[in-house]
């Protein structure tokens, strides 16, 4: 035993040292990038997923009819070159022409009438189809020109086909590999028209993309691309600071300082389409917060510009509703919250509950495990200034599967924390549902001044006239102050300083302009 | 033998039956695969309908047994998730930890074995004493701090090993060093002490006065007759290695069965969560089995019964 034992020490001492003289592998090539994310992607079908990883993947392998202009954060012709409303129900596009798959299938219309129906399909239980539901058939006028036809008014459907996506939005598959293939196949070997098309993918360890040459675009300046899976920020950190990866995601905000103060890499980071977690009062369930003004005075309580400063040490941006001001129908002149513990107590006091009393401890449910940047630090937070009210708050922190049906059950919570954001929507309609609007699952506030106007504004195609009605659904909303004082946290990317990127947009990782400095 | 061993695997059998009955109704308990595989806006609508189409809404005993009849022909469900099978999900990950495991294994042993004979032959020496020490306090830290502590020592400073990941002889020195370390003190005290209660016995005073080196006395002789509960202490640590990683997966991001668990049971993906448990634990009856059947050659006088 002894023998063996010696051989094994042996051994592993030569190949230790043999690798102490190999230099750590930087990758000095220009023309590769190894991107580390958080977490790997189970499928890489677009349409089979409502994770950012499988995202990641496919905002760099897929298109849909039109783009995302990252600077006014409209829309840019994609693989629709024009299009138009014939009426309010009607939608045509005008598709591009000589556009190949990346297994050389030609793209037309017969991609996106197959796209749009597999979503569709109640067979195919897509995540997609709940936000797609309106969209009653898809005809063929000829093989460069489609017409969507929905069956009420649905002034939100170019949303739906705006790339870089998320759940809900429809990248173009091309309809004969999926066909013959079958899904299986396809959900592990993708094909899109995107500038990067799959080269391999080590299930729970990496994704490696290559450029597609004949993007109609043209092709991306950076060859090949490796998504690797590295779940610990540590180690993600590390692998930044060693070379292994050139750019990584979620860095956490304790780690910025480190990061920046080495000289091989820096930090990137952007508020864009940032996620807003923020804290929704329980209108619904009566009792003390039915009462606006109560409401009202727990909203004096916080004071968010702290929170951005301190908790978030600078990762985030104050909000006066949990919007992005770049959407669509966001109203600018909604005022910032300014605190005040005063005349939070004299509110208190005007609605009956002079130092909180009459007021019952109130539940408070939010996620751990990281789903909102420093959200539990913010939950402390906000109990503690509630205190200081005199209202008492029970924290009731719950695993993000057990949270998520918990925020769904109306009447058995007083205070949750939400976010929504990140999914490159840059229309309000969508959100302000969700958020508000007593027919969203979600929603604390049964508001029928709200819901109309809101339904409302989400049936008028005219986009100035929904404009209006979207800033008016907004003031009524702060008024009700049945959300917190809200912020938009940042996504926080490090990268080496010998590659040429910037974070576009929120939780987006988007590779088509990345390059390496020569 | 033959009826012994047709008994214990019969035993086996109703073993995984029970864990299977056990984790079926366990993950089910809160939390709900469906509204964790639609985007957080989906609709009661939608929702229910999926669960209708999935069958979970199908009473328990029903949903089981529509379980046990397709894993008897081998099929243990469809991941949501992953959009494939869920035995293929796992089977994929498999080698991984399989890796993993062994090699931790193997560099255990090799501290273990060593620092407990040596502790037992100089029992109550200063060598003894620090050696049990420094055992402990590898079983101390916790892996987590360890892990990270080397990549940043031995990755970021010193530039020796890759940080993360899974490829080369290289790449599997720290996750399986930061195992080792936990691993260790258990084998080593063991070996220690079984060790020190054989040296004193008659027969190895008998075989030292004979002539033997005692060498071969303790190594042929002594470690013999001690080996029995360290070897049940190995099967059940290998056991520990195939499914109770997951920290040290995430922190060196390999790609083994532990995380691939904890990720289904966040996305509630009963087919992957059962997979897996079903899987490390029909490796862990199976390696029992195995040390049982071993007993008896290290031991001829264990009468299986």
């Amino acid at each position: 035993m002894r023998r063996r034992l010696a051989r094994t020490l042996v051994i592993t001492a030569v190949a230790i040292g043999l690798l102490a003289l190999e230099v750590m592998p930087v990758d000095a090539q220009s023309g590769r990038l190894v991107i580390g994310v958080a977490a790997g992607p189970e499928t890489l079908d677009p349409h089979m997923s409502a994770s950012l990883p499988t995202w990641n993947v496919a905002r760099n392998v897929f298109e849909s009819l039109l783009a995302r202009d990252l600077k006014t954060f409209g829309y840019k012709p994609g693989l629709a070159e024009s299009h138009r409303v014939i009426d309010d129900t009607t939608w045509e596009f005008k598709l591009r022409r000589g556009v190949r798959f990346h297994n050389g299938e030609e793209f037309n219309a017969e991609a996106v009438k197959f796209s749009i129906e597999r979503v569709l399909n109640p067979e195919q239980k897509s995540p997609s189809r709940g936000q797609n539901v309106l969209i009653d058939r898809v005809d063929v006028v000829d093989p460069y020109t489609i017409r969507i036809v929905t069956k009420k008014p649905m002034p939100m459907l170019l949303e739906r086909f705006t790339a870089p996506g998320y759940t809900g939005t429809i990248p173009i598959v091309p309809p004969k590999y999926v066909k013959e293939k079958g899904d299986q196949y396809f959900a592990a070997n993708p094909v899109g028209t995107g500038p990067f098309r799959m080269v391999r993918w080590d299930k729970a360890e990496s994704v490696e993309l290559e450029a597609n040459p004949s993007y109609w675009g043209g092709a991306p300046r950076i060859k090949t691309v490796v998504l690797k899976t590295i779940p610990e920020p540590a180690t993600r950190v590390s692998a930044l600071l060693t070379g292994e990866a050139d750019i990584i995601s979620h860095v956490p905000p304790d780690s910025v300082g480190g990061i920046k103060k080495d000289g091989r890499a820096r930090i990137s980071e952007t508020d864009v389409d940032g996620i807003p977690p923020h804290v929704q009062i329980n209108a619904m369930k009566g009792g003390p917060l039915a009462d606006v003004r109560v409401r009202q005075a727990l909203g004096l309580a916080i004071d968010m510009d702290l929170v951005v400063k301190r908790l978030l040490r600078g990762h985030g941006v104050q909000r006066p509703l949990p919007l992005d001001p770049r959407a669509f129908g966001y109203n600018p002149n909604l005022p910032l919250h300014k605190p005040g513990l005063d005349r939070a107590r004299k509110l208190l006091a005007d609605a009956g509950h002079p130092n909180g009393q009459g007021i019952p401890e109130l539940v408070f449910i939010f996620p751990t495990g990281g789903r909102y940047l420093m959200g539990e630090a913010v939950a402390e937070y906000v109990a503690q200034q509630f205190s200081r009210l005199g209202v008492r708050v029970k924290l009731s922190p719950g695993e993000y599967g057990a949270w998520l049906v918990q925020m769904r059950d109306k009447k058995s919570y007083d205070l949750g924390m939400i976010g929504w954001g990140g999914g490159g929507r840059f229309e309000v309609g969508d959100t302000m549902f969700f958020q508000l609007h007593s027919g969203s699952p979600f929603s604390w506030l049964n508001s029928s001044e709200f819901d109309q106007a809101l339904d409302r504004a989400r049936e008028t195609m005219d986009r100035d006239t929904r404009k209006q009605l979207y800033w008016k659904a907004q003031e009524i909303a702060y008024n009700l102050a049945a959300l917190m004082p809200a912020h938009q946290t940042n996504s926080v990317y490090g990268v080496r300083s010998d590659v040429v990127w910037e974070a576009p947009l929120g939780e987006m990782i988007l590779l088509y302009e990345a390059a390496k400095k020569q | 033998m033959q009826t012994w061993l047709v008994r214990r695997i019969g035993y086996s059998l109703v073993t995984l039956l029970a864990i299977s009955m056990i984790v079926f109704s366990l993950v089910r308990l809160t939390g709900d695969p469906v509204l964790l595989f639609l985007p957080q806006d989906a609709s009661a609508a939608e929702i229910e309908r999926l669960r209708e189409q999935l069958g979970f809404n199908d009473p328990f005993v029903v949903q089981y047994g529509r379980f046990l009849r397709s894993a008897l022909a081998g099929d243990f469900g469809f991941s949501l998730k992953h959009q494939e099978p869920a035995m293929r999900v796992v089977l994929a990950r498999l080698p991984a930890t399989l890796e993993l495991a062994t090699a931790s294994m193997v560099l255990t042993l090799a501290l273990a074995l060593p620092a407990g004979i040596l502790s037992a032959l100089k029992r109550n020496s200063w060598l003894d004493r620090l050696i049990m020490a420094g055992v402990v306090f590898g079983q101390s830290m916790p892996s987590y701090w360890i892990g990270i502590m080397l990549i940043l020592l031995v990755s970021v400073q010193w530039q020796l090993l890759p940080p993360f990941g899974r490829g080369t002889l290289v790449h599997i020195v720290m996750p399986s060093v930061t195992l080792a370390l936990f691993f260790t003190a258990r084998i080593a005290r063991l070996t220690r002490s079984g060790l020190i209660n054989v040296l004193k016995t008659d027969y190895v005073r008998t075989a030292h006065a004979k002539g033997l080196p005692y060498a071969i006395v303790v190594l042929k002789h002594a470690l013999r007759n001690a080996a029995l509960p360290i070897v049940t202490i190995i099967g059940i640590e290998f056991g520990t290695l195939l499914g109770g990683t997951v920290i040290t997966e995430t922190v060196f991001a390999w790609p083994g069965l532990g995380r691939l668990a904890v990720d289904a049971i966040s996305a509630r993906d009963y087919p992957v969560v059962q997979t897996v448990v079903l899987l490390i634990s029909g490796i862990f009856v199976s390696i029992n089995l195995v040390i049982d059947i071993l007993y008896r050659w290290i031991d001829p006088r264990v009468e299986l019964t």
